[in-house]
């Protein structure tokens, strides 16, 4: 049952949503000359203060971070991703899970190509897995974080339907016939949290019971990518209408980030859980953030990089490239020292979506 | 202000001036009013700005300068603050179906407390701070901040008849 604290709390935030933009430097504009003056005398105290937090900030931001828990990216990933004509509802647990286009509407189905392909841990070519009864082509999906699942949904109007497939098995646990937009399975497997037409749902995949986290507005053209679990499974980053929220398991707010949104789930997440991927809306740049400090890193761009998806250990990736000559490069947190880490053999197929496991231990991607 | 100062400031103001009317409109429920509030912490804030832009903490401090306006702003206006004359009728229980109906109802309510509870709720509600933060943020004490949030719920509950009582949800 809702509590009347959690009404008022929905009435605030609708209210508050309802406030349009004004110009609020209009009196200021009209006493620049006076505040000019009152912070020439300021400003020699400020430089010195500013260097003295810069020194302070810069000295913080270089120590060693320590790594709790941390999530390991894969090791020794294959140089390049290729395609087999192998097709298997159980390819087992899988090092990357790649996207390659979605379905044409115009093209009635059954005859479209199913465009999800894995790549098995025993290495080799990609996989072809193919789409279930209920779930014939995957709207989202992605890779569990230990490799060994994926999650996946339907989220037609007419037939909505959410499953998570055992990739050992190929079994599926279904979660019923819900319109679930993003979902994301938990670092342990046990939860799945996706945007529902109210706003973000728990599933529990043992029972496929649910229930409501976290009250956000959410169309049909919902953005994905706004929601993910962080390493430890105990917060989640969650898109709203002006920026993103950081919330805990119970949907308590812990910080909210205005203007910025989350790259691709649960993959923003760095694993050591202290940094976040994210896209500033306002200033059309990706930065990475460090929640629980406060400092933000803008993050230069690399070349011929088309959006970057996430982390592998301390770097983070980028799909680079165009079609027919895909890769996958990372970068440090600045988006500087660019590698690449691995080519797609993939014809000139448009690539939708790429996720990795990342407790397979090993070494940092290069 | 240097340069860069002004240019920090006003992309700060650009940034985080629609969040920050949110949360005055909130507190005063009137827009203009919001404009003003939110003006007058701008104008303390970039006396300032040398400072607290160094310490990254200028949403902080603009925030917590809205807070305490509001506060002294109830305060000189306590014995003069007047209370709507217009009673809400409660609403039937039975009309309770319809959820737009009900945020209706929630929104004129909460418009109709007075400043100091709904300042209260909204930092508790909308900022989500605890209420030790509460009461820090607006210079009162833990037990006013209680008695003003439970004061504030229970006029909610008299003006929204369809509220039922709450059994959980106890603010921390």
């Amino acid at each position: 049952m809702t509590t009347l604290e959690d009404r008022v709390r929905h009435a605030l935030h609708d209210m508050a949503d309802d406030v349009q933009p004004a110009h609020l430097l209009s009196r200021l504009d009209r006493h620049e000359g006076r505040i000019r003056r009152t912070h020439t005398r300021r400003r020699l105290a400020a430089v010195v203060a500013a260097v003295v937090a810069a020194v302070g900030i810069g000295s913080v931001l270089l120590l060693p971070i320590d790594q709790p828990n941390i999530i390991e990216p894969v090791k020794n990933p294959p140089k390049v991703f290729r395609l087999s004509d192998t097709t298997s509802v159980a390819p087992g647990r899988a090092l990357l899970a790649v996207t390659l286009a979605r379905p044409n509407p115009a093209v009635a189905d059954g005859e479209h190509e199913d465009p999800l392909y894995v790549l098995p841990l025993t290495r080799g070519a990609a996989v072809h897995l193919p789409g279930s009864d209920r779930v014939p082509y995957s709207w989202s999906s992605e890779l569990s974080a230990d490799g060994t699942r994926l999650i996946r949904s339907n989220e037609s109007y007419v037939d909505p339907h959410l499953e998570v497939v055992e990739l050992a098995t190929g079994r599926s646990d279904d979660l019923g016939d819900r319109k679930a937009y993003c979902p994301q399975l938990s670092s342990d497997n046990g939860t799945v949290v996706a945007y529902g037409p109210s706003g973000v749902q728990v599933f529990d995949v043992g029972t496929g019971s649910s229930r409501s986290l976290y009250r956000v507005k959410v169309t049909q053209d919902f953005p994905c990518g706004g929601l993910g679990w962080s390493p430890d499974g105990r917060r989640l980053v969650v898109r709203t209408d002006s920026g993103s929220v950081v919330i805990d398991r119970l949907g308590t707010v812990q910080l909210r980030l205005p203007d910025s949104y989350a790259v691709n789930s649960s993959m923003s997440w760095a694993p050591d859980g202290r940094r976040l991927l994210l896209y500033d809306r306002l200033h059309g740049e990706y930065e990475v953030v460090r929640p629980d400090a406060g400092s933000t890193l803008a993050m230069r761009w690399p070349t011929d990089a088309l959006r970057p998806l996430g982390w592998a250990g301390h770097r983070v990736v980028w799909l680079a490239g165009a079609p027919g000559d895909y890769r996958l490069v990372t970068t440090d947190q600045r988006g500087r020292d660019v590698k690449t880490w691995m080519r797609f053999d993939i014809g000139d197929k448009p690539i939708e979506a790429v996720s990795w496991s990342q407790d397979l231990s090993g070494t940092a991607a290069p | 202000m240097s340069a860069l100062e002004d240019e920090e400031f006003r992309g700060f103001v650009a940034a985080r001036g629609l969040a920050l009317l949110r949360t005055a409109y909130l507190l005063t429920g009137d827009e203009q009013l919001a404009e003003d509030l939110v003006q007058t912490a701008l104008e303390k804030a970039v006396t300032h700005w040398s400072s607290i832009r160094v310490a990254a903490a200028a949403e902080s401090y603009v925030r917590r300068t809205m807070y305490r306006e509001q506060v002294s702003i109830w305060r000189r206006r306590r014995v003069r603050e007047l209370v709507s004359a217009t009673i809400p009728e409660p609403r039937s229980a039975g009309a309770a179906g319809d959820e737009v109906e009900d945020r209706i109802t929630m929104r004129d309510a909460l418009l109709q407390l007075g400043r100091r509870q709904r300042t209260v709720l909204v930092l508790r509600y909308f900022e989500d701070l605890t209420e030790q933060q509460v009461a820090d943020a607006l210079g009162i004490s833990v037990g006013t901040v209680k008695s003003q949030a439970h004061k504030a719920l229970a006029q909610l509950r008299s003006t929204c008849a369809d509220l039922a009582p709450t059994t959980g949800g106890d603010p921390r």
